[in-house]
C-alpha cells in the first residue's frame, strides 16, 4: 500500500521510479557484461552463475568465466561470456 | 576507477584467496563495511578477490564472523617493493650507482662524425675541432658547438659553413665546402659545334669572328686575356647550325593472315583459373585466339565458373606492300623524332627540307636537313695551373 501511494507520488512529480522507489536498475552490454545498479548484496558466486540480491527477489546471471570486476554498495559490473539475466520476485 | 587503483599502488594491495562454505557472505560484509574490493574471480572452490593493505587486517576480522578462512595470495605496490628493498640495501645502492654512472656517461662525448667535407681531409677537421677541446670522452657541457664552428671557417677557407650538434653522445660535425661553377673560370670562349655566325655579342674579351663567317667546333670565338688581368671572356655568339638525319622504311610491312587451320580446346574458368577440359593449346607457331562462353554458373558471384570453347587459328606473316607516301610518312616522322631529340630547346628552327631516295627495290629512305639558329660559344677555362685563385 505504501510502496502504491510512493508510486503515484513519483509519477505526479515526474520523479525517475529507480531513484524514488529504490528499485534495482540492470544495464546489459551485449553478451559482455551486465551492470546492476542499487543491489542488496551476493548471494551466490561461481564462474558459472552470480546471484544478487535486490530489495524484493533475485538477479540471477548465467555464463561462462563470470567475473565480478567492481563492486561497492550500490553497484556491481559482472563480465565475463552472458548467457542469460534472470530477474524473480 | 584507474586512479583509484593507481591510489592503490602506492598503498598497497593484496589478492586474498577466501576459503569456506560461504564466502558470499565475506563479500557482503566487505561491502556493508565499505571496504574497498574489486576483482573477482572464483576457481577450486575459492574466491579470490584484490583489497587494500590497511584493509586487509579488517576483512580477517570479518572473516571470522563469515566463517571463511582468508590467505594472501600475492602482494603488489609500494609498501612491498620497499620492504624488498630495505632487505637488500646494497641493490639500492648499485641502482643509485648505475643510474649516475649512465648520467655521466651520457653527458659525454663518445664518438664524433665528419659529414659533407670532400676536398678536406676529416683528419685536418677533427684536427681543427680538437683545438677547439671537442675530442673523444669531452664532456659536452664544456663545449661551445658555436666556437668549434667559428674555428672550423677560421682554420678552414675551403669551408662555407660548419655545423656542430650532438645526437645522444654522438658528436656531427656538417660542413659545406665552397664551389666554383665551370662557367666562372676564366678562359675563352669557343665554338661547341659547326655553324655560319650571324651575330656576336661581346661582354668582355676580343671577338674573333664576325657574322657571316663560317667557324668549327673547338674555334675560339671571343678570347680573354690570361695576361696579368686573367680576364675570362664572355658574350654571346649566335650562328646558323644544321643538323642532318637520314632514315630508311622498307615498303613491304608484314601483317599476320590466318592460314585456314584452326583447333578448338574446351576450358573452365574459375575466378582467375583456367583449368583445360579437352584439347590442346599452343600446337601453332603463330597463332590468334578467340574465346566463346558456353555457359556460366553464379553469374556476378566470386564463384563464377564459365565453360569456354577456346579456337586457335593459324597465322602467317606475309609481307604487305604499303604505299610509298605511308612508307615516306613513317621515315619523316622518325627522322623528325631524332632531329628534336638533338636540337637544343633553346634553338629556333630556321628551315626544314627533306630529300626522297631510293636505296633498292622495297626500301625508301628520307633525308632530312634541318637548319636552326642557336647559341655556339661555350666557355673553355685555361689550365688552372696558370690560375692562382682556382684552388
Amino acid at each position: 500500500m505504501l510502496r502504491k501511494i510512493r508510486q503515484d507520488i513519483a509519477e505526479i512529480l515526474e520523479l525517475p521510479l529507480d531513484v524514488s522507489l529504490d528499485l534495482p536498475k540492470i544495464v546489459i552490454v551485449g553478451e559482455l557484461g551486465v551492470l546492476i545498479q542499487n543491489h542488496r548484496g551476493l548471494i551466490q558466486y561461481s564462474p558459472e552463475r552470480i546471484v544478487v540480491g535486490i530489495g524484493q527477489g533475485q538477479i540471477a546471471v548465467a555464463g561462462d568465466s563470470l567475473k565480478i570486476s567492481e563492486v561497492n554498495q550500490e553497484d556491481m559490473i559482472v563480465r565475463g561470456r552472458i548467457k542469460t539475466v534472470q530477474m524473480s520476485t | 576507477m584507474p586512479l583509484a587503483k593507481a591510489g592503490y599502488w602506492f598503498k598497497g594491495y593484496v589478492l586474498v584467496e577466501v576459503g569456506g562454505k560461504n564466502p558470499e557472505r565475506l563479500v557482503n560484509l566487505c561491502l556493508i563495511a565499505g571496504f574497498p574490493v574489486w576483482g573477482f574471480s572464483a576457481g577450486d572452490g575459492s574466491v579470490f578477490f584484490y583489497t587494500t593493505l590497511p584493509k586487509y587486517r579488517g576483512i580477517r576480522k570479518l572473516a571470522r564472523r563469515a566463517r571463511c578462512v582468508p590467505r594472501v595470495r600475492r602482494r603488489f605496490g609500494l609498501p612491498f617493493i620497499m620492504s624488498r628493498v630495505k632487505k637488500r640495501p646494497l641493490f639500492l645502492l648499485m641502482a643509485a650507482l648505475m643510474l649516475a654512472g649512465l648520467i655521466y656517461m651520457a653527458g659525454g662525448t663518445w664518438s664524433i662524425q665528419v659529414k659533407g667535407n670532400e676536398t678536406v681531409s676529416e683528419r685536418d677537421i677533427l684536427s681543427t675541432a680538437a683545438s677547439a677541446g671537442l675530442t673523444p670522452g669531452a664532456r659536452k657541457s664544456t663545449l661551445s658547438p658555436s666556437a668549434i664552428e667559428a674555428a672550423l671557417l677560421t682554420e678552414h677557407p675551403e669551408l662555407t659553413w660548419a655545423y656542430v650538434h650532438f645526437q645522444g653522445t654522438l658528436a656531427v660535425i656538417e660542413v659545406v665546402e665552397k664551389t666554383r661553377p665551370a662557367g666562372e673560370l676564366p678562359g675563352d670562349v669557343v665554338a661547341v659545334k659547326d655553324g655560319v655566325v650571324t651575330s656576336v655579342l661581346v661582354l668582355s674579351g676580343t671577338p674573333l669572328v664576325q657574322p657571316g663567317q663560317t667557324v668549327k667546333a673547338g674555334d675560339t670565338l671571343i678570347a680573354g686575356s690570361p695576361g696579368d688581368a686573367r680576364t675570362g671572356a664572355r658574350g654571346t655568339v649566335v650562328a646558323l647550325t644544321w643538323y642532318e638525319v637520314y632514315r630508311e622504311t622498307d615498303l613491304y610491312d608484314p601483317i599476320p593472315v590466318r592460314t585456314g587451320r584452326k583447333t578448338e580446346v574446351k576450358v573452365l574458368r574459375h575466378g582467375m583459373t583456367e583449368t583445360v577440359l579437352a584439347g590442346k593449346h599452343n600446337i601453332f607457331e603463330w597463332y590468334e585466339v578467340e574465346d566463346y562462353p558456353e555457359f556460366t554458373l553464379f553469374r556476378g558471384t566470386s564463384r563464377e565458373l564459365t565453360l569456354l570453347s577456346r579456337i586457335f587459328y593459324e597465322t602467317e606473316w606475309v609481307p604487305q606492300r604499303i604505299t610509298q607516301e605511308e612508307a615516306l610518312s613513317i621515315a619523316k616522322r622518325e627522322a623528325m623524332e631524332v632531329i628534336e631529340r638533338e636540337l637544343p630547346s633553346s634553338a629556333e628552327l630556321v628551315d626544314l627540307s627533306y630529300e626522297t631516295l631510293t636505296v633498292e627495290e622495297g626500301v625508301i629512305a628520307v633525308r632530312l636537313v634541318v637548319s636552326a639558329e642557336e647559341e655556339i660559344g661555350g666557355v673553355r677555362p685555361w689550365p688552372l695551373t696558370t690560375d692562382p685563385d682556382g684552388g
